[in-house]
């Protein structure tokens, strides 16, 4: 994901907290991708979440964006400074699902594990942040069809990955 | 294609990240210094403990000896009278005060 924001503005203690709860279980997620455990994933979330209520950093224009584009910075950090130390086994999941069993949300987490990183980024922006090609595009600084073809392969790759229970109709 | 791409999108927004605690919880529910707080309180328990447990134990041991000497000070008062106030001679230069020196209150009381 390339960031580079011409403008920064400090954002409010309530737009902080509210982009906290609307988007803070989608950013773990995101940052358990990058390669940390959930709890780990967890305190890196509520780092950069701190760091922008205490005014230390400032967000760009596309707020959420950034976010996402520190989260990641942060959890390739945090993964840098704890490689010695012991790696605890992934079981616990990061996804939740009404009707699937584990074993399919743990094949998407893999899956999720190995998409290139704009592809990934592209998929979590839009599937559980909600933003359109579009808005990512501009988040981005990224040509909207660039965008629509990282997420098309994405897509792709995840649809051979998880096979055909993510084809039946719902 | 585009059908495909969108179904696959809602399978996927079916599922759900994890919930992540409330902003500024520390993971444990409890903040650091109460952690010292309570470390600090054990450490003050055990070394309380340790300083009774040690001071009653010395006087115990006191108790004891005071006894068996009382014991052993009326066994000699009964046979032998005269050991019994040399022996009293002896131990009141160890626990009365000397009036060795020039200037000692004792000295200047018994000038007067």
């Amino acid at each position: 994901m390339r960031l580079l924001p011409l403008e920064t503005t400090k954002l409010t203690t309530e737009s902080v907290k509210k982009l906290y709860e609307k988007h803070g279980a989608a950013l773990a997620a995101y940052a358990c991708c990058c390669g940390l455990d959930f709890a780990s994933a967890e305190d890196v979330v509520q780092q950069v979440f701190l760091k922008l209520l205490q005014g230390k950093a400032a967000a760009a224009q596309a707020p959420l964006a950034y976010i996402y584009r520190s989260v990641r910075n942060a959890s390739l950090n945090h993964r840098r400074d704890h490689q010695r130390e012991t790696e605890v086994p992934r079981s616990k999941p990061w996804f939740t699902h009404a009707t699937a069993d584990r074993a399919t949300v743990l094949s998407l987490q893999n899956a999720l594990r190995e998409l290139p990183e704009e592809q990934r980024d592209a998929v979590f922006l839009r599937v559980w942040s909600g933003m359109t090609l579009q808005e990512i595009a501009e988040a981005t600084e990224t040509p909207l069809n660039t965008v629509a073809s990282r997420y098309r392969y994405a897509l792709d790759k995840l649809r051979s990955q998880l096979g055909p229970s993510s084809e039946k109709e719902r | 294609m585009e059908q495909q791409g969108d179904k696959l999108e809602r399978y996927l927004a079916e599922f759900q990240p994890r919930a992540v605690r409330k902003l500024g919880v520390s993971p444990k529910g409890g903040h650091s210094w109460q952690r010292w707080l309570a470390a600090a309180a054990v450490v003050v328990c055990c070394l309380g403990t340790g300083y009774w447990q040690m001071r009653h134990a010395r006087l115990k041991v006191k108790g004891m000896q005071l006894k068996s000497q009382t014991l052993l000070l009326t066994r000699i008062a009964m046979r032998d009278e005269k050991m019994f106030d040399q022996f009293l001679t002896d131990r009141s230069h160890n626990v009365l005060p000397s009036c060795q020196g020039e200037k000692s209150t004792l000295r200047v009381l018994a000038k007067e």
